[in-house]
């Protein structure tokens, strides 16, 4: 199995180049990175401003992979980004002292230079073919600063690609630099992290497992996000142990909304293709297509996959007519269709601790009273926490033997723990005992309730 | 254009509803932040750009108060600004008292320039930032970048200006600061006081402010509000979300949706969360507007109640001797005297001299059933498809047409569903055709 870190790069990267499109590129100017030249020192401007804006010191001798270890912690799939893209950097550097010295942009400057100083640009990039480095400048600057150019580099080509253009200000890039270089990411609100990260003309984030798309709306609460949109395609890792088994797998995400337990956890979200989860029946294949859209129902016509704050299925459609086998049950799934669906599936529903509460559409046999019963292909079943039956659906008719004669069956069931009929509707004239110790006649279709001691109300 | 980002609440500024949605927008000033500065003349005291300006746009000079007690101005200039936007006053009355504790003091580091401030500058002078808004660049809790050597050369009156300068521009949306510029030197110089109303709103509006208040009401300044014909009273506004506008005590809580005013200034309709308590014969009726109905609450020019739908908490019944209601919705006159209910339901016994029949007749379904301002009815929508026994004849008002009643309960007219005649009182017959309006004379 592919390392989580590992696996989260190629979902960040792939993600990236979906929306790379240089055919839009919009390269006006070039991209800065500067320096300030006082007569005793040359200091990158990121960590200069770092110091006299925020009085952070940034610690010497820090090397690119400390740098990467730190981002790591609070942005995994950045810091498998960085590490990517920082062999472009290595690619395409050229040292040179070619050109002449050229002052930073004035619109990327919030200071002045203090007196005696001056800013000249370091490095010019379009980022695809040109990375132009003063070399005297660069063999003057700490190693740390080195290392610090690099992750500049690095996030600007993330915003220009997320932007299909240069950065236009590259101060904020500056601020994101410098507050990674110095450990202070991790510990950000998550709102003034988002802030600082838009600034920076970054998209997206990763939090609760989701890549979180930042130009859309979002609701936070205690620090953590309880709705947000996710970059549209994006990945999302499902990881989940339970009785059935482990689940591993990555799926992509549609553009709709995602909720969050107020423990962190994805409550329900949209996803494209299939999602194999473990559960107690085996592994089922769920879905959450947009096909059901023939309902008036928005949450039935775009159905979503529910966890519970645990992690483990709460709530999902499957379209795949597979096995479903527990102890009480062995049926096929997805066996026909509701009103507004297109095509055959089934819903199930779990209770927290993974057994089955709710599965419709299925055929196939059920555990009733020691054996087993043949259910067909419109029945749905809701069971108790303990797994006994408690209510069944069917459009076909049931055989069921009561008061000693097998009488079929239709409609809405309802069973006690005992397995005992509790009200039903007959698919046929007959008749039952009553507890008025009278016969009660029936014509197809009525409905008749039974007590504990299975005479008929 | 980009602008510096920032998170913002999309929601209100007055309603906390239970999670909090934060939505990127772009803020005023350039890139870099909002620069706050002063013009540096020779032989001159520093003065920030918006009193200069104020000279040269013909506002006067800043008055506000004793110019050596900061306090005095500052609270000089939030009681001129409460009187247009008190909400607005009280927001930078805090905002004032943690301005120096959210700033960062640069020593010997100045701030870099601004291209293009919008105004021509004395040859002999420069400006300089002395304010940088932007907290993305600034540890926690931190908004202000200060050039402590300039900020010390500023005079208190000079300060209190760019004090406000700033705590304006944190809820601008403009891509200059120019037009907050000209409503911090209208505020410093008195001139806001000499504008109507609709001017007032279009110099917030050009600051790049979202809302505005008038009679009361916290109103967007986009989409478009309407003014009467004097410019000073607000006739058509939409209210910030879950802003608050008082009805005879009773804070009413409102959905952003458009507000009416009567010219005379006083509220006309409005839509709002929660309910409206109205005492009503020994209990309160509960009137609201509910996110998915489009009705209003209705006001009388004097202040009363008009109309509005009930809450559906309950099932509000009226019952009196001879009549039994349900309704959904009601209407009082200028007097707050019960004008009608409607969407009701219910039964009529009617009693009069010139009614024979005292059974019970049923009102149609969802009918409007209107009253005098004695109580007696007034009209109600017929629904039964019996006969009526008027003066010992039958006649048949037509099913769901309006039957109406004079004072005394006496029947004046109804739509016949029948052909017929009928002898009167001053013993006239009088003859009809099934669908015209029968009008009776006592």
């Amino acid at each position: 199995m592919r390392p989580k870190h590992l696996q989260f790069l190629f979902i960040f990267v792939s993600f990236l180049s979906s929306v790379r499109g240089f055919g839009f590129l919009n390269s006006q100017s070039n991209y800065h990175i500067g320096v300030i030249i006082c007569p005793d020192k040359i200091e990158l401007l990121d960590t200069y401003e770092a110091r006299i804006l925020r009085e952070l010191v940034t610690p010497a001798n820090i090397n690119f992979e400390t740098l990467l270890a730190i981002i790591n912690k609070s942005m995994p799939d950045r810091a498998d980004l960085y590490r990517n893209t920082s062999r472009d950097f290595q690619n395409l550097i050229h040292l040179t002292d070619d050109s002449p010295m050229e002052p930073m942009p004035k619109k990327d400057l919030i200071l002045n230079p203090p007196e005696g100083c001056q800013y000249s640009v370091l490095l010019t990039t379009e980022f695809q073919n040109t990375l132009l480095i003063r070399k005297t400048l660069w063999e003057r600057l700490s190693s740390t600063d080195r290392v610090a150019v690099r992750l500049n580099w690095s996030i600007a080509k993330e915003a220009f690609v997320s932007n299909h253009q240069i950065p236009p200000n590259s101060i904020y890039i500056r601020n994101l630099t410098s507050l990674m270089l110095n450990d202070q990411i991790s510990a950000l609100p998550l709102l003034d992290l988002i802030a600082i990260i838009r600034a920076a003309g970054l998209h997206s984030l990763r939090r609760q497992g989701i890549l979180i798309d930042l130009m859309r709306p979002f609701t936070v609460k205690d620090d953590q996000l309880t709705q947000a949109y996710p970059m549209v395609n994006s990945e999302w890792l499902y990881e989940f142990t339970n009785s059935g088994g482990t689940t591993y797998q990555v799926v992509r995400l549609k553009g709709d909304i995602v909720n969050f337990h107020p423990n962190g956890v994805v409550e329900s979200l949209r996803f494209e293709d299939r999602l194999g989860i473990q559960t107690i029946g085996g592994k089922v294949l769920f879905i959450t297509p947009d096909s059901f859209s023939t309902s008036p129902v928005l949450a039935e016509a775009s159905p979503r996959i529910s966890f519970f704050s645990s992690g483990g299925i709460r709530r999902g459609f499957t379209i795949d007519s597979s096995s479903f086998k527990s102890t009480s049950l062995d049926v096929k799934l997805a066996q026909t269709r509701g009103r507004w669906e297109r095509f055959n599936n089934s819903l199930l529903t779990f209770f927290p601790g993974g057994d089955l509460d709710t599965i419709t559409h299925v055929s196939g046999l059920f555990s009733f009273k020691k054996s087993w019963l043949r259910l067909f292909n419109k029945t749905s079943v809701v069971l108790s926490e303990n797994q006994f039956f408690k209510e069944l659906t069917t459009e076909d008719p049931l055989g069921l033997v009561i008061q000693g004669r097998r009488t079929y069956w239709k409609g809405y069931l309802s069973f006690n723990e005992n397995d005992q009929l509790i009200c039903g509707f007959v698919d046929q004239d007959t008749k039952f005992l009553g507890s008025n110790s009278q016969t009660r006649s029936l014509r197809k279709g009525e409905q008749i309730c039974f007590n504990k001691e299975g005479l008929a109300l | 254009m980009n602008f510096a980002v920032s998170i913002t609440l999309s929601t209100s500024l007055f309603l906390s509803l239970g999670g909090t949605f934060f939505s990127v927008q772009c803020k005023a000033g350039d890139a870099k932040g909002n620069g706050g500065g002063a013009l540096v003349c020779p032989g001159k005291n520093l003065e920030i750009l918006d009193y200069y300006e104020a000279r040269l746009f013909g506002f006067g000079e800043p008055i506000l108060g004793n110019p050596d007690d900061f306090m005095e101005m500052a609270n000089e200039y939030l009681s001129r600004l409460a009187v247009f936007s008190p909400r607005r006053a009280q927001m930078f009355r805090n905002r004032l008292e943690s301005f120096l504790s959210e700033a960062v003091f640069l020593d010997n580091v100045p701030l870099s320039e601004i291209d293009d401030l919008g105004v021509t500058l004395p040859p002999e002078c420069v400006w300089r930032q002395v304010v940088n808004q932007n907290s993305t660049l600034l540890p926690l809790g931190k908004s202000y970048l200060i050039d402590r050597v300039l900020w010390s050369q500023l005079s208190s009156l000079q300060r209190v200006g760019l004090v406000f300068h700033e705590i304006f521009y944190r809820e601008s949306t403009s891509p200059t600061s120019q037009g907050i510029r000209r409503l911090n030197a209208l505020l410093a110089t008195k001139k806001l006081n000499d504008m109507t109303l609709s001017e007032r709103v279009l110099v917030f509006k050009t600051a790049g402010l979202e809302w505005a208040e008038a009679q009361g009401l916290a109103f967007l300044l986009d989409p478009q509000v309407e003014f009467d014909s004097t410019g000073n009273t607000l006739l058509k506004g939409t209210a910030v979300e879950g802003s608050t506008l008082f009805w005879k005590n009773q804070s009413m809580q409102l959905r952003s949706d458009l507000v009416q005013f009567y010219k005379s200034g006083s509220l006309k309709t409005v839509r709002i969360r929660g309910y409206l308590q109205m005492p009503f014969r020994g209990e309160f009726l509960k009137i609201e507007t509910r996110e998915h109905d489009r009705s209003f609450l209705q006001f009388h020019e004097n202040g009363e109640f008009k109309e509005g739908p009930l809450g559906f908490q309950k099932i509000w019944r009226l019952s009196t001797e001879n009549l039994k209601l349900e309704f959904t919705y009601i209407s009082f006159d200028e007097m707050g005297h019960l004008r009608s209910v409607a969407n009701a339901n219910g039964f009529v016994r009617l009693n009069s001299a010139s009614i024979k029949d005292h059974s019970e007749k049923s009102i149609e379904n969802d009918s409007e059933v209107i009253f005098y301002i004695n109580g007696a009815l007034k009209s109600f929508s017929w629904g039964s498809r019996q006969p009526l026994t008027l003066w010992a004849q039958e006649v048949f008002p037509r099913y769901g047409t309006l039957v109406n009643f004079d004072a005394a309960g006496a029947i004046q007219s109804f739509v016949s569903d029948k052909d017929g005649s009928l002898q009167l009182q001053n013993q006239e017959w009088l003859t009809f055709k099934a669908g015209e309006m029968i009008h009776l004379r006592p």
